[in-house]
């Protein structure tokens, strides 16, 4: 994804990524998040690094969205079709969940 | 309150790849603001660095390995107190706690202060017990086995066992093996070092999680401190680790600390795997090499053991998740005068002054 050119996105998306999106808030305000995407996890004491559009997904999904209310929000900031969207928040929320164990 | 009695640790055997935790233990009292008090170092071998390092122990002592008559050791340290009066001892090697356990009564006579496990929970935190500390502790152990003869390794396969494995020795070393044939070099080698059974695990793929703290000896667990290993030396010793909170873990040792009624220091060692699952694989009993961590992340455990055996009250810390350690190797110089001091006269007192 890349930024800006904000679109508008009606599309209907996987049921599958909805319930993906719905992360443990505990597990999410746990992490140690530095400005610049060094993420520390004091649970497992694994460390990460996210890019700036990482780091901006994290910080959204720290606030626990409704998933309808994150993808459009991310369809009206990002330059992105609902397509590559979908497939990039699979892949990030997936590895996302992979690390923290969830 | 101010501490300004003499304290005496064992295990100064700092040695970089496998180090014993007295050097750590020594350090979190001479940097406890409380302490004031001296430290008197004791060891088995003249050339562990610890008996070098001036900054952490005031005096340095040889002493007879732990393995003889129990009454030549007591002897000896009957010696040492009379000369340093030590009124607390805070033992740091494994194969030390049996026999100091057992002697807790002789100590006390001497009025040397001791808070030890008693005999029959190092009895049960023994490394051919996990099973039942894994039942006691709500979590799994690896598949285990006690083994007395080499042969085992002849028909482990068809038994179910599949490598790698882990071979243990009974009071120290854990060394991994692909085939038979390493299997059988290894139960050779660590049976020679440790004496016998050999204990021969499961590995357990995934994360090493290590938690310290000290038992009251009624249940409760005193700020406790985990950790992470970042890395580690060939021997699988930690050289960097991260302090973290598991709850797993936490919640495994105080249900261990509970039924046990666990008195002193301890380590519990656990593995992650892949899926997340649990399990236990051995418990210390004593302070573990990385012990400084607990003053780097706010508290101090030693101090806090000196406090209980004190009968004072320990405060409750919350260490700090996220502090690193970064274990290092340097060189201390010492004179000639020194080495002679130790395989001459046995030590070297408080001022400096070789034993005569």
């Amino acid at each position: 994804m890349t930024k800006p050119e904000p679109t508008s996105g009606n599309e209907v998306f996987d049921a599958k990524l909805h319930t993906l999106l719905r992360l443990p808030l505990k597990t999410l305000q746990r992490l140690a998040v530095s400005a610049n995407g060094f993420v520390f996890d004091p649970s497992t004491g694994q460390s990460y690094m996210l890019n700036e559009t990482g780091l901006d997904l994290l910080h959204r999904l720290q606030q626990a969205p409704e998933p309808a209310a994150l993808i459009e929000s991310l369809l009206h900031d990002y330059a992105v079709t609902p397509r590559a969207l979908e497939r990039d928040l699979l892949e990030f929320v997936g590895s996302l969940r992979e690390h923290l164990g969830v | 309150m101010v501490f300004t009695s003499t304290v005496a640790v064992t295990g100064l055997n700092a040695r970089p790849d496998n180090p014993g935790p007295g050097l750590a233990v020594a350090r979190c009292l001479r940097e406890a603001p409380e302490f004031r008090g001296r430290i008197i170092g004791l060891s088995y071998d003249a050339l562990d660095p610890g008996m070098y390092l001036r900054d952490y122990c005031d005096a340095v002592y040889l002493m007879p390995y732990p393995s003889i008559r129990s009454s030549d050791y007591l002897n000896r340290l009957q010696q040492l107190q009379t000369l340093e009066k030590f009124t607390y001892l805070i033992p740091c090697l494994d194969v030390e706690l049996p026999g100091f356990s057992r002697a807790s009564g002789e100590l006390a006579a001497m009025g040397v202060h001791t808070f030890l496990p008693t005999h029959e929970q190092l009895r049960m935190r023994n490394k051919d017990n996990l099973e039942q500390l894994g039942q006691l502790a709500g979590i799994r152990t690896p598949r285990t086995a006690v083994v007395t003869r080499r042969d085992f390794f002849q028909h482990c396969e068809r038994d179910g066992w599949r490598y790698p494995l882990v071979v243990k020795g009974i009071y120290y070393d854990a060394r991994i093996v692909d085939n038979r044939h390493d299997a059988e070099q290894v139960f050779q080698d660590i049976a020679a070092h440790w004496g016998f059974p050999v204990i021969v695990q499961e590995m357990i793929k995934g994360q090493e999680y290590n938690l310290t703290a000290v038992g009251d000896g009624q249940g409760r667990l005193y700020n406790p401190v985990m950790m992470k290993k970042l890395a580690t030396t060939d021997k699988g010793k930690a050289w960097a680790g991260v302090t973290i909170e598991d709850e797993t873990l936490l919640a495994a040792s105080r249900n261990l600390a509970a039924a046990l009624n666990w008195r002193g220091p301890l380590e519990v060692e656990v593995m992650r795997d892949q899926e997340g699952v649990y399990y236990i694989i051995e418990i210390n009993p004593r302070f573990p090499a990385w012990i400084y961590l607990s003053v780097g992340s706010g508290g101090n455990l030693p101090m806090d053991l000196l406090k209980l055996m004190h009968g004072e009250s320990v405060t409750t810390v919350t260490p700090r998740p996220g502090m690193l350690y970064i274990r290092y190797a340097m060189e201390t110089i010492a004179s000639i005068a020194d080495f002679e001091a130790l395989v001459v006269d046995g030590g070297k007192s408080s001022n400096g002054a070789h034993l005569t």
